[in-house]
């Protein structure tokens, strides 16, 4: 992988009460034109895509491509959905029925923000934002992407909850962070120096190794068992951390792209199904965000 | 960047598929040479009052129909042991996993504590599954761009092996019966009353379909490869593109394949057989191509397979060129005259490798064509 620019990032979280927010609501007063017919997806990914374009000081390139990444997607509406049809006997409305489609949400940023550009809907559980930055590949070296980790909860939430098999007393949130990769970003936030696999434990150690920078903060996955690795000496560990159990990982790279002074992060996982591990290196430069890259 | 092209050439070494028509590649290219059954009727009480669908379902099988066509597609291409731990799995559905997920949720809705969706591991459920079962060890993805989430599934992994970043790849796609889609179809009021006819002036809609097809793809040389295409959003309408985006899509998809329109030999149009996106389908490709070359749509024969299209009528495309024909459209009788439409093949024409176009268009304006490429060889 080439080294890959991400010029600014954003987002947010909401911890999920007894009532679902008032998104639209919320995506009105944050100045989102794509509101009246979009779900609660959309405008949280509307919102999540609008803090990081405004943290990048300007709007994309007409031909930025939009990923959208979410494990479970429109979830909310096609349940209740499939509740109303099969237990109620109530056919979808056609909006609602549209707007189940999962790509709908990341047709929406795209419209609000003017794109005329490639578009995908990505998913791959808690790894969702890796799937999106592992398929750009080499080619997110190249020209503009926003990249977006939209994860929302389904109401209620006690059925939520044991839907992604966690304990009934589990805080939940929802969660919306996105990445600008811009090639072209003369003081980018962060650059993404890889994501690769690697076929084994020593090869991964290796890798980790070869990062070599002593202010490295080191996250190890859901998919790593302690002890299972010799980490480097002299690196900061730190835990995957937010409510939002599949939105984490990209919440990650938003905050530690953030914080004011130079850093390398290094995340390691290992996928189920998958052979070997995955690492991804991250460096923080520090830069402020936006004015510096305003167009 | 708005189009995908693969770098180092990339090349199709085995498919498998099962649709309505049956199992297999050469099942479908014996189907497809001949007039097809009439889709089946099935009837649902799910809204209160019985309704009769037409529609193109499997036949019963205990096998499951992706791990069927991706042990056919895996076998065909002769795919080692030692090629599986970085194998990647491209998996597009519109569907996902809700087929089994509503089979679930009716046998215990009645009870207090029942939900839908009881999707552990999200949308790439499936996809994680196969990956498991086969020893499929590289990444996995699931696509949802709605009814080209198959397409794009095999044009990214394309892409992924032409920049060198993969060796193998597994691209799946399926639909399967399931009540949302049915009754979602039926309040958008695009569901045919008999049979779906692409591009005929008479035409009422589509009829759904259900099936599966697998494709694996390796930078190794073999008969078909696929050139290059282009993905594209249209953000003028969430359910419909425009003539000008599928234009563009075309010329963009022609361009990263270094093709010019007369280079094609035969396109396979999306044709769902609505009225609105064949208007808009006809009205691009006339844009695109001075003369069209030979156009089907697969539609007629075995149903609109939604996510699962991509994958499934690049295999059946594959399918009858292996035996030395480009399929006829289904359904079709008589062109539009007002507005001007096209007119796909009414009956099978020879032809025994070329170029060929394919097109996949979805709900959330996704646009999404490429090309693939067969020497000429001699007749099945």
């Amino acid at each position: 992988m080439h080294r890959i620019n991400i010029r600014a990032v954003g987002g947010r979280e909401w911890p999920a009460g007894e009532q679902p927010a008032d998104m639209r609501r919320e995506a009105k007063a944050a100045g989102c034109r794509e509101v009246r017919r979009g779900n609660r997806l959309s405008c949280m990914a509307l919102l999540g895509a609008l803090d990081c374009t405004a943290a990048g000081g300007g709007r994309p390139a007409a031909d930025a491509a939009v990923h959208l990444a979410s494990s479970y997607g429109n979830v909310a509406d096609t349940a209740s959905l499939v509740e109303a049809l099969l237990r109620d006997g109530q056919p979808p409305a056609p909006l609602a029925f549209i707007n189940s489609s999962t790509n709908m949400a990341g047709f929406y940023v795209a419209r609000e923000l003017g794109l005329d550009s490639p578009g995908l809907m990505l998913s791959r559980g808690s790894h969702s934002v890796l799937a999106a930055l592992e398929l750009l590949g080499g080619d997110a070296a190249e020209g503009q992407h926003l990249i977006g980790a939209v994860e929302e909860c389904a109401w209620p939430l006690a059925a939520h909850r044991r839907r992604l098999r966690l304990s009934p007393d589990t805080p939940l949130a929802e969660g919306s962070y996105w990445l600008w990769l811009d090639s072209a970003c003369e003081r980018p936030v962060a650059l993404l120096h890889g994501l690769r696999r690697h076929p084994d434990r020593a090869e991964v150690e290796r890798a980790l190794d070869e990062t070599g920078d002593a202010s490295r903060t080191v996250v190890l996955g859901t998919g790593i068992t302690e002890g299972e690795l010799t980490l480097p000496a002299k690196v900061t560990r730190q835990s995957l951390t937010g409510d939002c159990p599949h939105a984490r990982i990209a919440r990650l790279l938003v905050e530690f792209s953030t914080r004011p002074r130079p850093g390398h992060l290094c995340l390691v996982d290992r996928e189920p199904a998958s052979t070997g591990y995955l690492l991804l290196h991250l460096e923080r430069t520090g830069a402020p965000a936006h004015a510096e890259n305003a167009a | 960047m708005s189009t995908t092209r693969p770098r180092r050439p990339v090349y199709i070494h085995g498919a498998g598929a099962w649709t309505a028509l049956g199992r297999g590649l050469d099942t479908h290219a014996q189907a497809l040479a001949q007039e097809v059954p009439p889709a089946q009727r099935v009837t649902l009480d799910a809204c209160g009052e019985a309704r009769e669908f037409p529609f193109h379902g499997l036949a019963a099988s205990d096998e499951d129909p992706v791990a069927a066509v991706a042990r056919d597609a895996l076998t065909a291409a002769g795919i080692t042991p030692a090629q599986r731990p970085s194998c990647g799995v491209f998996f597009g559905s519109t569907c996902s996993n809700l087929a089994a997920d509503e089979v679930a949720y009716r046998a215990r809705m009645h009870e207090r504590d029942a939900y839908p969706l009881d999707l552990a591991d999200g949308h790439a459920v499936v996809a994680q599954q196969l990956a498991e079962s086969e020893e499929l060890g590289g990444p996995h993805f699931f696509f949802g761009t709605a009814c080209s989430s198959s397409g794009n599934a095999l044009l990214h992994a394309a892409a992924m092996i032409g920049r060198g970043e993969l060796d193998t790849a597994l691209v799946v796609g399926t639909e399967r019966f399931n009540r949302l889609s049915l009754y979602g179809f039926d309040a958008l009021e695009l569901l045919a009353r008999e049979r779906a006819r692409p591009f005929d002036r008479a035409r009422d809609g589509l009829v759904l379909g259900e099936g599966a097809a697998a494709l694996v793809l390796s930078p190794a040389p073999a008969p078909w490869r696929v050139r290059g295409g282009a993905t594209l959003v249209d953000t003028d309408s969430p359910t419909g593109s425009s003539e000008a985006t599928i234009a563009r899509v075309i010329a963009q998809a022609l361009t990263h394949a270094e093709l010019a329109p007369d280079d094609i030999t035969a396109i396979k149009a999306h044709g769902t057989a609505t009225v609105l996106n064949d208007r808009a389908e006809s009205a691009g490709l006339h844009q695109a191509f001075a003369e069209l070359p030979p156009t089907t749509s697969l539609k007629g024969a075995i149903g609109h397979t939604l996510g699962g299209c991509g994958a499934i009528e690049t295999a059946l495309a594959i399918a009858c060129v292996e035996h030395g024909y480009w399929p006829a459209s289904a359904g079709f009788r008589h062109a539009e005259t007002e507005p001007p439409g096209l007119a796909p093949l009414a009956r099978p024409e020879a032809l025994d490798g070329g170029r060929f176009l394919m097109n996949f268009f979805g709900f959330g304006g996704n646009n999404c064509a490429y090309v693939l490429e067969r020497g000429h060889h001699a007749p099945h």
